[in-house]
């Protein structure tokens, strides 16, 4: 009797009680929405919508079965949707259990790449570094184009860490394409161009502004500003002397115009060396923005 | 449908979704797929995401439902193209609404809102007549002195929308610098400019009296000038601030006037429940 | 004692079972109306700078030569500033920047910053590659964190 009551109060609480309604009883009758051929339709459907974020839950309700047939797939699409979502270290965490359940077999050569890819988006460059020593020394018999893409992604991760010659000698394997409009050319490309960053020195800056008003700012590539700090400063400087000249040392023309000279003086000098290190910083963050479109496009699975 | 319904009622507004759609996926042709659009694009405003909510809920409008529903259909969307201030999509909803159920329950209320609207774009004569025929239709004598006053306040703002006109305080300051800003009801303000100007005044006219030439085209050029054609737009900008203010005042009583009549009309509910679904 | 316990148990599994099902708020007119007067768009403030407030910051032992220079803005600002037309070129304005400078640089780099920003704030062309414009308030953005912080991203526009 407490047996039948439980199973009742069950039916009456738990979500599949509602399909004992009467109003759900003809839907219910022909479909099972929560069966994992059904739960993995909607999934699909809803990654084919970009709506990652549910089709990550529906993929996660297809493995709650354990006996649920292509989980090794279903994990990988996992993988997928976080990386989607920006979300890289479950994205690694997935191409991991994709690569580990599935059989030897091209696809878990996808997987394993995918892990690496997902590895360097996290910024775990030691990880991905041991986890592509590995992919090649245990599977000889990548396929060309895994075996490109992971040179690629070596190739990255020296990029992203400023390391242009080890980037240059991974680019010149054979395996890779020489010549042409290719990815692979876009990333020596970056590689060459931060060997000849153009980085400017913040002490020349300064010292040409103490010599000539506005010209450390000229040598920033601030030309307006600093023709501009010249016309102030020489101005400023022409009226005080004006005034100590026709008035003598007690002329507050002379004092006031002085004294603005001279703190703007002070001030171009400052901003000289400001703007020659934004300068540098700006070419800096170029590149590093440039790499890291590059990796986004290497790790698009 | 009815356990992404249950979701909805306990808040779980983001789980419901997911529900609503694995309905409409395994089930896009079914007589009941305007009201799962419907719960979908109600879901989607509690979430705020009012781009996504009027593409559901237009969706529910264009799917194949009973006319009783169609009106609160499109009133739902109606007031979310409100909530989200897309006032001229939302005026041709209500106006829709307003021709095709004039005499319903939806339709009265598309007026009331109709009237919100107009009042937001500052339609104060259209807003006029809009409160005009709903006190025609009015049952309670405390509701046709709601709307009485509501009217009465906008026919002030129509008759007197502004209190100070910026072009004369403007004008003012040229003449007399400050002397716009003291129209306008800002002393302070005009007494600075008044201050800063004679004194930019006081030193170019020093200049010149000393022959001091080269000084006396600085001061102008590079003060004078500056707070002159500064103190001018300021003028007009106070005369603009003191209307802003008036305004508000007015559209404050009106809205609390509003809120009060809208407390006597009929409080019949305007929502679609899965109740009233007919049997497929 | 046992009967007592399942009686306890089935008397809870009960009051779950006959809990009352939640019930949505009715959509009236009055509840509507109410919700978009709540929403209601807020008139525009009519402002010639476009300026935000600048948020305050907690009261800390500063200098009598800061405090000078403090108050020397706060004359400016509310004096000279207020009656004069926007003609700066950047967010926030010089004069914010200088006060912001002041307090997070100390008093000399402060000075030498605010002296830079004044010589920067001319009408002369080729901003646009050294500042973000912001077209919502027609000026280019010149955060003080570009010149004190050198973790702070230096390109904005990209």
């Amino acid at each position: 009797m407490n047996k039948i009551l439980a199973a009742f109060a069950l039916a009456i609480l738990a979500p599949a009680g509602e399909a004992l309604t009467q109003d759900s009883l003809a839907t219910s009758a022909a479909l099972d929405y929560y069966s994992p051929v059904n739960v993995l339709k909607f999934g699909h459907f809803l990654w084919q919508q970009n709506d990652y974020q549910r089709a990550a839950v529906e993929y996660q309700r297809y493995l709650t079965d354990d006996f649920a047939p292509g989980r090794d797939r279903v994990l990988y699409q996992l993988g997928r949707c976080y990386l989607k979502l920006s979300q890289t270290e479950p994205a690694a965490k997935y191409f991991y259990q994709a690569a580990r359940t599935a059989p030897v077999s091209v696809f878990r050569d996808s997987a394993s790449v995918a892990y690496a890819g997902a590895l360097l988006l996290s910024k775990r460059d030691a990880a991905f570094l041991q986890t592509a020593d590995s992919l090649n020394a245990s599977t000889p018999t990548l396929s060309p184009a895994l075996q490109i893409q992971l040179l690629a992604l070596r190739s990255v991760s020296h990029l992203q860490r400023a390391q242009w010659d080890p980037a240059l000698k991974i680019l010149a394997n054979p395996l890779l394409p020489e010549a042409g409009e290719t990815p692979v050319a876009s990333l020596r490309q970056l590689a060459e161009r931060g060997k000849t960053l153009p980085q400017k020195s913040r002490l020349l800056a300064g010292v040409m502004s103490t010599l000539v008003p506005g010209s450390g700012k000229i040598y920033a590539r601030e030309t307006a500003d600093g023709l501009y700090s010249f016309i102030i400063i020489t101005g400023a400087s022409w009226l005080a002397y004006e005034g100590f000249r026709d008035h003598g040392i007690s002329s507050y023309k002379g004092w006031l115009f002085g004294s603005a000279a001279a703190v703007f003086h002070l001030g171009n000098i400052y901003g000289s060396t400001i703007a020659v290190r934004l300068y540098n910083e700006r070419q800096q963050e170029k590149l590093a923005r440039a790499v890291a479109a590059q990796l986004v496009a290497w790790v698009n699975f | 449908m009815r356990f992404a319904d249950r979701l909805y009622l306990a808040g779980s507004y983001d789980a419901s979704l997911t529900e609503y759609w694995r309905f409409l996926f395994f089930h896009p042709e079914h007589p009941h797929a305007f009201y799962a659009y419907y719960k979908v694009g109600l879901a989607q405003a509690q979430l705020q995401e009012w781009d996504a909510a009027v593409l559901s809920l237009r969706r529910a409008v264009q799917q194949e439902a009973p006319n009783e529903f169609r009106h609160r259909l499109r009133y739902q969307l109606a007031l979310t193209l409100m909530a989200k201030n897309d006032f001229d999509l939302a005026r041709l909803e209500l106006f829709k609404l307003i021709r095709t159920d004039s005499a319903g329950h939806a339709g009265e209320a598309a007026t009331w809102l109709y009237g919100l609207l107009l009042l937001y774009q500052k339609n104060w004569p259209e807003a006029q007549a809009v409160f005009a025929r709903l006190q025609q239709r009015a049952v309670s004598v405390e509701l046709t002195d709601d709307l009485q006053q509501i009217m009465d306040l906008l026919q002030l703002l129509k008759t007197q929308p502004e209190r100070k006109s910026p072009r004369l305080a403007r004008r003012l300051s040229t003449f007399i610098p400050g002397s716009g800003q003291f129209y306008a009801g800002h002393f302070l303000k005009g007494l600075n400019a008044l201050a800063l100007n004679a004194g930019a005044g006081y030193l170019a006219w020093r200049a010149l009296d000393e022959d001091r030439r080269r000084d006396f085209a600085l001061i102008v050029l590079l003060l004078w000038s500056r707070y002159y054609q500064g103190n001018r737009l300021h003028a007009a900008e106070a005369a603009i601030r003191t209307n802003q203010r008036y305004q508000e005042n007015l559209l404050t009583q009106i809205y609390a006037r509003l809120q009060q009549a809208g407390r006597q009309v009929s409080n019949t509910s305007l929502r679609i429940e899965w109740s009233d679904l007919p049997t497929p | 004692m046992v009967a007592k316990r399942i009686y306890g148990k089935w008397s809870i599994l009960l009051a779950l079972m006959l809990r009352p099902p939640a019930v949505a708020e009715a959509q009236t007119l009055q509840n509507d109306l109410a919700f978009l007067l709540q929403k209601r768009p807020t008139s525009e403030t009519f402002n010639i700078k476009n300026e935000t407030p600048p948020t305050k910051t907690g009261r800390r032992q500063i200098s009598e030569a800061k405090i000078a220079l403090y108050g020397a803005i706060f004359v400016y600002q509310t004096v000279l500033s207020s009656q004069d037309m926007s003609t700066c070129n950047f967010t926030p304005s010089c004069s914010r920047f200088s006060r912001a400078a002041l307090e997070h640089g100390g008093l000399i780099r402060g000075v030498l910053l605010t002296a830079d920003r004044l010589q920067r704030c001319n009408g002369l062309p080729g901003k646009g590659l050294h500042y973000r414009f912001l077209p919502a308030v027609g000026k280019f953005a010149d955060p003080l964190t570009r010149y004190i912080d050198s973790s702070a991203p230096v390109i904005d526009h990209e």
